[in-house]
């Protein structure tokens, strides 16, 4: 009795010990997380319930208790915001459909991708576009600070919708080689401006699009330029190695199936 | 088993009495607590499946019905489908309408002005000509850039001759455009734009998901659907949640699958819901949790308490008669089952039955398994019964509900479609009156061109056939032009009336139709437009009596003619007649006549929403109880079906295929009862709902459906359990044998005096220990110890149902003040269900009358216990009281009970017939009793305690009942007076009493020297006797007797210690007298003999006698008993 009750001290005292080391040292504090909050099924703000929900928050909250803080902030970014928020400091890290471009990943630190997405374009059925060669002469509405306007050209011109041209100088509001395109603040507005007529394509991921379909749209048949969502954390942070072994251990153990499969409804 | 019982006996025959007797009940109390435990388990166990049972039937249920919503969401998206279509083709009716009236419309010198008439004429809000690239030659209000991409589908067509293009809305931040074109000329497009905010709203209120889900179901049962795209409340009713976000609002993401089936938590309440994907939402169908569940764990609580209380009494009753024959040293009879031998090779009988147990056991047990039969089979009788009248209940309100909302829809929609189609015939009728050459000119040869018969009126002269030039009328049939105009703006029929109301030219085969002005013909509102009493008509959407369904729709049609040079009449246009008003004109005179457009529409969609609006439609798609059907009825005294479960009943009288008229209750109670309609039976719940009987008919072959399987198992349970208990108590083995013969004689009862509390048997055999009759009307009782098994037993089961009634009491007031929810007891109370031999009826009683019972007996303790120490009078009150409430409540409860069961008591009262009746059941001495009853308590004639007599019965007032009146006698025996017989009441309570003794002395005494004794003697008495307060007085002479000088003596005392004070003076007088040697007088007889004088000694001898007796008496102790009348 009295050696069975030692072991129990043991294992328990082994127990704790686990529980503290796993911790890595980080005990409490809040974790800011930059987060988009108007894409369903990733991180959706809820104004009624004040609460943000989807596969990235649920997949920040993770990493924020794998790596030991007491809670999480959410503070809402756009595509546009995210880099100038995450370089001053406003927020630890942006999980915020935020996809790897070299571009980028100069500037920052990326973990591994978690989640892979694909470009696709929306238009109205009425315009009767049916094909991305169709696309030639449109303005297409992309998200401004996205790189979605620079995939579709790149991949128009693989396909030979429009003349090959020089991606290094490429600005979105400035091309003109067949195609062009407009910028816009919000989804919600290229949505609108669709809707008008004022552009006549939406390019974005699809995880975004998805959110803007209705029965008078169409998808236009092609998919292309697999985005890659990672959690981004500034240049040389303290958090970047810890971060990426966070996503390894969810990407590996499963989590991060398991929340796809959640989210995907 | 054997070395089991050896040790037994072994042990016990080391054991003491004492040790032995408590061994035997411990033994027995294991015995029942192990019963008990058993039993509750068992029960635990059926409940248990039971409810997982239910649950999964109602998640079955819920998958059977998600798949009727899913149908229903489906109808719903062809029906805007057809809503959207409707619309759409009427625009692009007016498209083709306009190309047809402006020619010229596709010309390049269009301006703005024309196309300003154009939207006045199509009654739209924009209208613009384009061409394929988007260039815009006219437009009216039309701000839109058609160049862009958006505007794609409406210029694809230009090129393409005739075309239509497929209409789109834009949502624009001041409404919704919808966009129409068509292809005219070369290479332009006619675009008509329509504000669409209010279709659009109003085709999806029509077709919403709250349209679709709202009552789709049952009662209990709600539909919601969840947005895929959002995460909000498609439609939810709980809590208003349509429109929040889902996932904080009791939906977790998990449950958003392909499919679902688990609980939902809303409003509080738990939901068991199935949910499937369609078409980017989720929709699920859940059933509040506790509602069926609820009325099974009642039964199956109920059973299990009858259930308990059952086996807890039958092994009472064996553990009571045990311990007795224990404590009492009886052998009980048994026989032997089972014989063997101890180890020491002894002959033994190793189990035995215990005859004298099981005869008492037996008829318990089968009482309880009779009881748990009856009280299961009625509870769930009662629960089904009552699910179903309930759901009945919601379902013809909500076929009532279902009709007014179908009507509304059909009503918003019949106008529209009025205000839209009478449109269009205005449009066609301008537009022939502008171009008559499209139906005017024709060859009269030809084979769809009819002569008009020629028609004269009584007078002679020519009616109709000829027009005014004289010239022959033509009726032209299957006119192309109109065929194809019916075809662009999905008319059924065009007709074109002359002046004398016969058709000109149709598109029909039929060309002999003559409007009439008979006011009673359904044509009359047109042959009106003709007589210039108005313009239009337009007869709202309804059968024609043929199973077709048509809307006929008129408007005054002018067409003007000339009489040309060969006397032929020829047809001219409009734009002659205005330059003949303006004395432009250069031909004949035009004359103008007035006819008559009219076309007939089948509008599809409104048709499948009149149809909704049927009663027909409505029952047909409403279940009871899953297999139930609705009946609908007139209320015509035939009661004519309307709608049947069976279509051939439709039509015929109710009663006449075998539903009851009580069914059919005109002043709108509900009716629930057994019919049989063409053989089968149904359980009827109907009632009256506007302007028709609507009842909803399960057959009862399925009313138990969900439930009967439990009745059985709960049955073979109690036979088990009861069987299994009743042998074990039994049964016993050779050490308890051993036991009672070593016993046996030995009476362990401590039961001091065997007379009081004696035994009483009776007639039935049984023994009772009382101490007397008035046990019964006191709350004397006789010691637990004492009792024998019998009263042991009636006391637990006085317990313990008592215990069992005050507890459903409890369970029932909860329930109707709303703390517990049993549906059954709320159903009862505040359902609609008709009076009558019927169960609810029934329920309704039984539950009144444990409420009044146990109220009264509630109101009596307070009563009685409020007025017990305060007085005599109180108590008599108080007394009074509770018989008044005891009484009271039961006249009331019968009352009651026969009220419910469909007796007019009302009038009963009313006419006295309750009054007669009491005085025909000989109750007339009764009311004598009780009025004298209540003069008695309150003019204080005697308070209870009293000391009174009644005729020659003397004693105490025990208790003033209403009816009866109880003195008790000092030997305590007990009579009851009627009270209307006591009359001459003595009251002989008062403050003192004097005891009267009359003693008589001789004559030959000296009267002095007897006085002077008394005188000196009495003084001492008193001090003997303490009960004398004041006295004794010596009071003189009372009599001069025949042989003997009387002297009164009286002593003040209590009246209680009066008798027995006189006994003791006169013992007290006589013993003075004989100490003073003073004679008391006796009769003396003196015999003479003639030879022998002996005999005169013997008589001498007497006086000794008696004084011998006397100082007996006077060593005896006094005793302060108030005994004996005289």
């Amino acid at each position: 009795m009295r050696e069975r009750r030692r072991w129990a001290a043991i294992l328990l005292a082994a127990l704790a010990l686990c529980l503290l080391t796993s911790c890595g040292g980080i005990t409490g504090g809040t974790l800011k997380v930059g987060v988009k909050d108007d894409t369903t099924n990733f991180s959706l703000y809820s104004a009624e319930s004040q609460e943000y929900s989807g596969m990235e928050i649920d997949l920040a909250r993770r990493i924020a208790r794998k790596l030991g803080y007491g809670g999480v902030e959410f503070v809402a970014v756009t595509a546009a915001t995210r880099e100038e928020m995450l370089d001053r400091g406003e927020v630890d890290m942006v999980i915020a459909t935020f996809s790897k471009t070299e571009e980028r990943l100069e500037k920052y630190d990326f973990s591994t991708t978690y989640y892979t997405d694909y470009v696709g374009v929306m238009v109205e059925e009425s315009s009767l576009i049916g094909s991305l060669s169709e696309l030639k002469d449109c303005r297409v509405g992309v998200m401004s600070g996205s790189t979605n306007a620079l995939t579709l050209a790149q991949y128009m011109a693989e396909q030979g919708a429009i003349p090959a041209f020089d991606e290094d100088s490429f600005t979105p509001a400035g091309f003109d080689g067949g195609v062009t395109f407009v910028e816009f603040e919000t989804y919600a507005d290229i949505s609108r401006a669709l809707e008008y007529g004022e552009v006549d394509a939406f390019a974005a991921d699809r995880s975004i699009l998805n959110v803007y379909m209705d029965d008078s749209r169409v998808y236009l048949p092609d998919e292309f330029s697999p985005q890659e969502y990672g959690v981004c954390t500034p240049k040389g942070s303290q958090l970047s190695a810890k971060v990426e072994k966070t996503v390894q251990t969810i990407l590996s153990d499963g989590t991060m199936d398991e929340l796809i499969q959640k989210w995907r409804n | 088993m054997e070395t089991n019982t050896k040790k037994k006996s072994l042990f016990w025959s080391l054991l003491d009495d004492k040790k032995q007797k408590w061994h035997v009940r411990f033994r027995f109390i294991l015995v029942m607590a192990i019963a008990l435990a058993a039993v509750t388990l068992a029960i635990l166990v059926i409940a248990g499946v039971r409810l997982r049972s239910t649950e999964r039937h109602l998640y079955d249920t819920n998958w059977v019905r998600i798949d009727t919503v899913l149908a229903g969401l489906g109808d719903g998206v062809v029906e805007q489908d057809t809503l959207n279509e409707e619309y759409d083709k009427i625009y692009i009716a007016k498209l083709i309408n306009t190309d047809y009236h402006y020619s010229r419309v596709s010309a390049n010198d269009v301006d703005d002005a024309m196309f300003r008439d154009i939207c006045a004429y199509a009654d739209v809000e924009s209208a613009a000509i384009i061409d394929g690239d988007g260039k815009v030659y006219a437009s009216w209000q039309c701000p839109y850039d058609f160049t862009l991409k958006r505007f794609n589908m409406l210029r694809a067509c230009a090129s393409v001759p005739g075309a239509t293009a497929q209409p789109f809305s834009i949502e624009y931040e001041d409404g919704v455009k919808r966009f129409f074109g068509l292809q005219v000329g070369t290479d332009r497009v006619l675009v008509f734009v329509e504000d669409w905010t209010e279709v659009k709203a109003n085709i999806e209120r029509m077709t919403s998901w709250e349209a679709v889900l709202r009552g789709m179901v049952s009662v209990d049962t709600v539909s919601i659907a969840i947005s895929l795209n959002d995460y909000t409340f498609l439609y939810n009713p709980i809590d208003d949640l349509t429109g929040k976000y889902a996932l904080q609002n009791g939906v977790p993401i998990e449950c958003l699958r392909e499919t679902y089936e688990g609980e939902l938590t809303f409003g509080g309440e738990t939901w068991c819901a199935v949910g499937k994907q369609w078409n980017n939402a989720m929709v699920f169908v859940m059933t509040k949790a506790d509602t069926n569940l609820s009325n099974d764990s009642l039964l199956i609580f109920l059973i299990a308490v009858v259930l308990i209380i059952c086996v807890g009494l039958v092994t009472a009753y064996g553990v009571i008669i045990n311990i007795d024959n224990v404590r009492m040293g009886t052998m009980p009879r048994f026989i032997t089952l089972l014989k063997g031998k101890d180890s020491d090779g002894r002959r033994k009988n190793l189990l035995n039955f215990n005859l004298t147990v099981a005869q008492k056991v037996l008829p318990i047990m089968v009482m309880g398994i009779l009881a748990v039969v009856l009280i299961g089979f009625y509870i769930q009788t009662l629960n089904s019964l009552s699910a179903i009248a309930y759901e009945a209940n919601w379902a013809t309100d909500e076929i009532g509900n279902k009709l007014e909302r179908n009507t509304e829809d059909a009503e918003t929609l019949n106008t529209e479609y009025k205000a839209l189609f009478l449109d269009k015939c205005v449009q066609i009728a301008r537009m022939l009156e502008e171009n008559p050459q499209y139906i005017m000119e024709f060859d009269t040869e030809a084979d769809n061109v009819h002569p008009q018969p020629v028609e004269r009126n009584e007078a002679g002269e020519i009616v109709s056939g000829l027009d005014v030039y004289g010239n022959p009328c033509w009726s032209v049939s299957e006119q192309e032009f109109l065929i194809n105009l019916c075809e662009n703006n999905a008319i059924e029929r065009i007709a074109v009336f002359d002046e004398y109301g016969r058709i000109m030219a149709t598109n029909q085969e039929d060309w002999y139709f003559t409007i009439t002005g008979d006011p009673e013909d359904q044509s009359y509102p047109f042959w009106e437009i003709l007589a210039e009493h108005r313009d239009t008509t337009a007869q709202d959407y309804a059968g024609d009596g043929e199973g077709g369904f048509s809307q006929y729709i008129g408007t005054a049609f002018h067409y003007y003619t000339i009489q040309d040079e060969d006397g032929s009449t020829r047809y001219v246009t409009k734009e002659d007649y205005a330059a003949q008003l303006a004395g432009r004109w250069a031909g004949g005179p035009i004359l103008k006549h007035r006819g008559l457009l009219q076309i007939s529409i089948v509008p599809e969609r409104l048709r499948s929403v009149m149809e909704t609006a049927t009663l027909t439609y409505v029952a047909s798609h409403t279940t009871v109880h899953g297999t139930g059907s609705i009946l609908i009825c007139d209320t015509s005294p035939e009661h004519i079906c309307i709608y049947s479960p069976d279509p051939n009943d439709i039509g015929r009288s109710a009663l006449s295929i075998g539903y009851s008229a009580e069914a059919f209750n005109e002043l709108g109670e509900m009716f629930n009862g057994i019919v049989t309609v063409n053989g089968t039976e149904y359980l009827l719940t109907s009632k009256l709902k506007g302007e028709h009987f609507i009842g909803a008919a399960v057959p009862t072959s399925t009313v138990f459906s969900t439930g009967d399987s439990f009745l059985p198992v709960v049955v073979e349970v109690t036979v088990v359990a009861l069987l299994v208990v009743s042998l074990y108590m039994c049964l016993f083995g050779a050490g308890e044998e051993q036991m009672y013969r070593d016993n046996e004689g030995v009476d362990h009862s401590r039961v001091r005096n065997e007379q009081e509390p004696f035994l009483l048997t009776m007639p039935s055999g049984k023994t009772r220990r009382v101490r007397s009759a008035a046990a019964r009307w006191d709350a004397e009782e006789v010691a637990w110890r004492d009792m024998t098994p019998d009263q042991k037993f009636g006391a637990v089961a006085k317990g313990v149902l008592s215990a069992f009634a005050i507890f459903v009491f409890l369970c029932i007031v909860a329930s109707l003040l709303g703390l517990v929810k049993i549906e059954a007891v709320n159903y009862v109370y505040d359902g609609v269900w008709s009076r009558g031999l019927n169960i609810f009826a029934l329920t309704r009683c039984i539950i009144t009358l444990l409420l009044m019972l146990v109220g009264a007996r509630l109101v009596e303790f307070i009563i009685e216990s409020a007025t017990a120490n305060i007085g005599s009078r109180a108590e008599t009150l108080g007394h009074l009281l509770s018989s008044v409430v005891r009484y009271g409540s039961a006249l009331v409860s019968i009352f009651y009970a026969l009220y419910l069961f469909g007796l007019d008591t009302g009038s009963l009262i009313a006419s006295a017939g309750i009054l007669s009746l009491i005085v025909g059941l000989g109750a007339q001495s009764m009311i004598q009793d009780i009025l004298a009853g209540l003069f008695i308590v309150f003019e204080g004639e005697f308070r209870v305690g009293d000391i009174v007599t009644v005729g020659d019965f003397r004693g105490n007032v025990l208790e003033i009942g209403l009816r009866t009146t109880k003195i008790e006698d000092p030997t305590k025996n007990i009579k009851v007076f009627n009270n209307s017989n006591l009359s001459g009441i003595i009251n002989m309570t008062k403050e003192a009493s004097y005891a009267a003794v009359d003693v008589s002395i001789e004559y030959g005494e000296s009267l002095e020297r007897v006085e002077a004794v008394l005188a000196a003697e009495l003084p001492e008495v008193k001090n003997r006797l303490p009960a004398i307060l004041d006295g004794p007085f010596y009071k003189g002479v009372s009599a001069l007797g025949q042989n003997s000088v009387d002297l009164k003596i009286t002593a003040l005392c209590k009246e209680g210690d009066r008798i027995q004070l006189c006994r003791d003076l006169y013992r007290a007088v006589y013993l003075i007298f004989n100490k003073h040697d003073i004679n008391v007088p006796f009769p003396q007889i003196t015999v003479s003999y003639l030879k022998e004088d002996e005999k005169p000694r013997q008589e001498e001898a007497k006086p000794n006698e008696v004084d011998r007796t006397l100082e007996k008496l006077s060593e005896d102790e006094e005793e302060e008993d108030d005994e004996d009348k005289t």
